[in-house]
């Protein structure tokens, strides 16, 4: 897994390298337009991996956990 | 529930159409709330008159349109539309600025209510501001459209208004509005996850509380214990929350939120545990807490767990699991999914099945969190380089 990071950022290193001997006025004044800013991704908090595993479901495993517990207390 | 000192439900029509349309929207919505929900909308729009609202809401939802129902609300909406014109060319032409003012906002709120396009809202409440100088009024403005981006979902808009308020307050503003802002910034906070930031300003404005146009009291107070709980500490939570007179003046309208509170500070965790799901459904069915009800699972897990081995140096599986009412098993894949993340500094020896509690590691947390802040740091390089030309 840390391999596959220093890859990724050996690449932006890379490209940041490249872009050493570029006119800095250049960075200042690009202006994109709204729509192309970050709506669509609208990451309006920081991102958790576990957000996206949508088989997490905590409230209902516990549900159950404390169901099947009752049941052993009750046999 | 209790008979509270609310009995009406004093929230704006618009917040309240909002509320119902999440529920619409929601992938875990039962077909009977649903249709619940689909019955009090409909209500809503044909008693209110609001013609903009029941064509894009039976656009998105697939609803027929009832075309004499439709025929009706528009022209509703267009005699309403042409006496605000009136009223405002008259109070231009034969009354003075205040008039005008009055008369423009009446129409920018209107159109507001009924739905009309989003552009033509934004010109009506500029045109208002325009001619709108005490800052009293033009704060009452924006509260306004900060209500319509509530319902439009708009959160960046939010946030613009919400920078504007304190501007206009830093210039002069009363502590009723000020306190007002607080609370709307609290749900911009909640929405955006920062629940740290959120629970302040909630916890502030528990004792001053009057913004009933976004929800009642009792809901208040559960944003409050919702922020609150994953992140104040024990002694202020005690003190702040579990204390509060005004907390504890309705709390008990909410059981499963009252024993998860007062459960965690006396550390009762059976009963923590028995009360999460219920907290849980009720987070889930929260238009504005639900994008973040598993973030708020994973927080108060690493909460109660924690303030659980704070007290030992090790302790059996066996004798945990019992402790908060669950089987090892089931436990055991909790506290290795919080060690692994990270979150919790103990180690499982499973052959002794016991936890044992290490002392944090600075090297490896600072290298677990570096690893992180690096991650995220990449993610947000990568996505500026897809809007700027890198070449």
């Amino acid at each position: 897994m840390a391999e596959v990071k220093m890859d990724k950022y050996q690449e932006v290193v890379k490209q940041v390298a490249i872009e050493e001997d570029d006119d800095f006025e250049e960075f200042e004044t690009q202006e994109w337009n709204e729509a192309e800013e970050d709506l669509a991704d609208a990451e309006r908090w920081e991102n958790d991996w576990d957000d996206d595993d949508v088989t997490d479901d905590f409230a209902k495993q516990l549900r159950t956990e404390l169901e099947k517990v009752s049941k052993e207390i009750a046999k | 529930m209790t008979v509270t000192n609310e009995n009406k439900d004093e929230t704006n029509l618009l917040v309240r159409l909002a509320r119902k349309l999440f529920v619409l929207r929601s992938a875990e919505a039962s077909g009977e709330s649903k249709e619940a929900a689909k019955k009090e909308v409909l209500d809503a729009v044909f008693a209110e008159g609001l013609s903009g609202h029941y064509k894009s809401i039976c656009a998105e939802f697939g609803w027929t349109v009832d075309e004499g129902k439709r025929k009706e609300l528009e022209d509703k909406t267009s005699k309403e539309l042409e006496e605000l014109e009136e009223k405002i060319k008259d109070a231009i032409e034969n009354l003075g600025d205040s008039e005008v003012k009055d008369a423009l906002t009446a129409k920018a709120e209107y159109i507001c209510k009924i739905g009309a396009p989003k552009e033509e809202r934004k010109l009506a409440f500029k045109v208002a501001e325009d001619k709108t100088v005490a800052i009293g009024h033009k704060l009452d403005l924006v509260f306004s459209q900060l209500i319509m981006s509530i319902f439009d979902g708009d959160f960046q808009v939010m946030k613009a208004l919400i920078d504007k308020c304190k501007q206009l307050l830093e210039k002069g503003g009363d502590w009723e509005r000020k306190n007002k802002l607080k609370v709307y910034e609290s749900v911009y906070l909640m929405t955006t996850r920062s629940f740290k930031e959120a629970g302040e300003r909630l916890l502030s404005s528990v004792a001053t509380f009057t913004t009933t146009e976004l929800f009642p009291y009792s809901t208040l107070v559960l944003y409050t214990v919702v922020c609150s709980i994953t992140s104040l500490d024990r002694v202020t939570l005690k003190k702040k929350v579990v204390d509060s007179p005004e907390v504890l003046s309705v709390i008990g309208d909410m059981p499963h939120l009252e024993a998860l509170l007062n459960s965690l500070y006396q550390c009762d965790y059976s009963a923590f545990f028995r009360a999460l799901p219920g907290v849980a459904d009720m987070i889930k069915r929260d238009m504005f807490l639900e994008a973040h009800h598993r973030y708020f699972l994973r927080e108060i897990r690493k909460v109660v767990y924690s303030q659980f081995l704070e007290s030992y140096k090790s302790v059996s599986l066996a004798a945990m699991a019992t402790t908060f009412g669950v089987s090892s098993d089931f436990l055991d894949g909790e506290i290795a999914r919080f060690v692994v993340s990270g979150d919790l500094n103990c180690k499982i020896d499973k052959v002794a099945g016991i936890v044992e509690t290490i002392q944090p590691d600075t090297k490896n947390t600072l290298y677990q969190a570096t690893i992180k802040r690096g991650d995220n740091l990449l993610n947000r390089v990568q996505k500026l380089g897809r809007v700027i030309d890198m070449d």
